[in-house]
């Protein structure tokens, strides 16, 4: 569109108020408003280290047995949302797709364990993949030629490579022996 | 919220990368009240919203309206149809809460706060912020949505009601309007 500010002003005038930021006590204010108002309920005790065992332990018996081995602890708060970014890329044998019904139960697994991570502020994205798809550039070839697939992904906010590989040990992909190829987003 | 015309609806299964956590988010919150789900949703949209509170009705109530904005959202969450961004839904529900703050003090809008961004000291150019200040009510909104929040026009359409053209066409008046130099590249301040 055209118009009649230059790219200067433009990026004055995104600048307004970036200075702006909610004061530190707001957010406690808000919580105990709505809870005030009955719109917030915190279970007590809700520590951070019981809460993901729990959220492990409500994926699968077997995922729980799992989680007891790979038990992911986090020291201190959630990490700032500047934090480092890692991808975690699902991948399966090409040569055994998952029955319907397994997929759809893993999918709600899948969701309840990135819930979780959501709920610590851990979270940037998450989607499954289509099986099929075809790769371009040089000679295209489907998707299908390749050995393993990449059949979802999650993006995931951690301190360090060592938390991201904790993370990516307890997903369940993992647990039900699926392999997560974890790697960290450079910022460019 | 006010009514969403028909262009700026989108299909609900639609959901982009950065918005699965806000699914996510809700879904744990309405699932039971969950206060660790909520913080996270106010650590996700609260620094957007306290800044368009502050830039319509002044630092003065921007608590005020961001408080109550959270409060009307966790009431109507189960409502809501991801027909549009949830940024842009609690934006609409901040700028009613603005306009209310305006009617209890029955006076017009304040002007946009480009002043008070200029008196703590940023860079923006009086002329360019007295521009701003001096456009009428909605093509400020549309301004300030479009260039300060980075809304596109789709989000500015679904947040104040408006068709999404109606959005672009209010953004091309106000960079007009809001221009230092006049159509004719003459100054029209000083």
């Amino acid at each position: 569109m055209d118009d009649q500010l230059s790219g200067e002003e433009r990026e004055q005038l995104a600048a307004i108020g970036k200075h702006l930021h909610p004061p530190a006590g707001l957010e406690d204010r808000v919580a105990a408003s709505l809870r005030q108002h009955k719109l917030i309920a915190a279970p007590p005790g809700w520590s951070p280290l019981w809460r993901l065992t729990a959220a492990a332990a409500a994926a699968t018996v077997a995922f729980a047995a799992f989680a007891l081995g790979v038990r992911y602890e986090r020291s201190g708060p959630a990490p700032a949302p500047e934090g480092r970014r890692f991808l975690l890329m699902l991948l399966e044998p090409a040569d055994a797709p998952l029955p319907a019904a397994e997929e759809a139960a893993r999918v709600v697994e899948y969701r309840n364990w990135a819930g979780e991570l959501a709920q610590d502020g851990m979270l940037d994205a998450g989607e499954k993949l289509a099986w099929d798809g075809n790769v371009v550039g040089g000679t295209e070839i489907p998707v299908a030629a390749a050995v393993e697939r990449v059949t979802g992904f999650f993006i995931v906010r951690a301190e360090s490579l060592d938390e991201a590989l904790g993370l990516a040990r307890a997903c369940p992909h993992a647990v039900h022996g699926g392999r997560v190829e974890v790697r960290e987003i450079e910022p460019t | 919220m006010s009514s969403i015309g028909a262009s700026t609806k989108r299909d609900p299964r639609r959901v982009s990368n950065d918005e699965a956590p806000d699914r996510l988010l809700v879904e744990a919150y309405l699932r039971g009240r969950s206060e660790r789900a909520f913080r996270q949703l106010y650590r996700r949209h609260t620094s957007s919203l306290y800044r368009f509170a502050v830039l319509r009705v002044g630092a003065d109530s921007a608590e005020d309206v961001v408080q109550e904005t959270w409060i009307r959202a966790a009431r109507q969450l189960h409502r809501f149809q991801w027909q549009a961004s949830l940024r842009s839904w609690l934006t609409g529900i901040a700028l009613n809460c603005c306009r209310e703050v305006w009617r209890k003090q029955q006076r017009s809008p304040p002007p946009a706060a480009a002043s008070q961004a200029l008196a703590r000291g940023e860079s923006l150019r009086l002329d360019l912020a007295r521009a701003v200040e001096e456009l009428p009510e909605r093509a400020r909104e549309v301004l300030l949505l479009h260039d300060v929040q980075g809304f596109t026009h789709l989000e500015i359409g679904a947040t104040l009601g408006i068709e999404a053209g109606t959005s672009k066409s209010q953004l091309l008046r106000a960079l007009l309007d809001s221009s230092p130099l006049d159509q004719k590249g003459t100054p029209r301040h000083g």
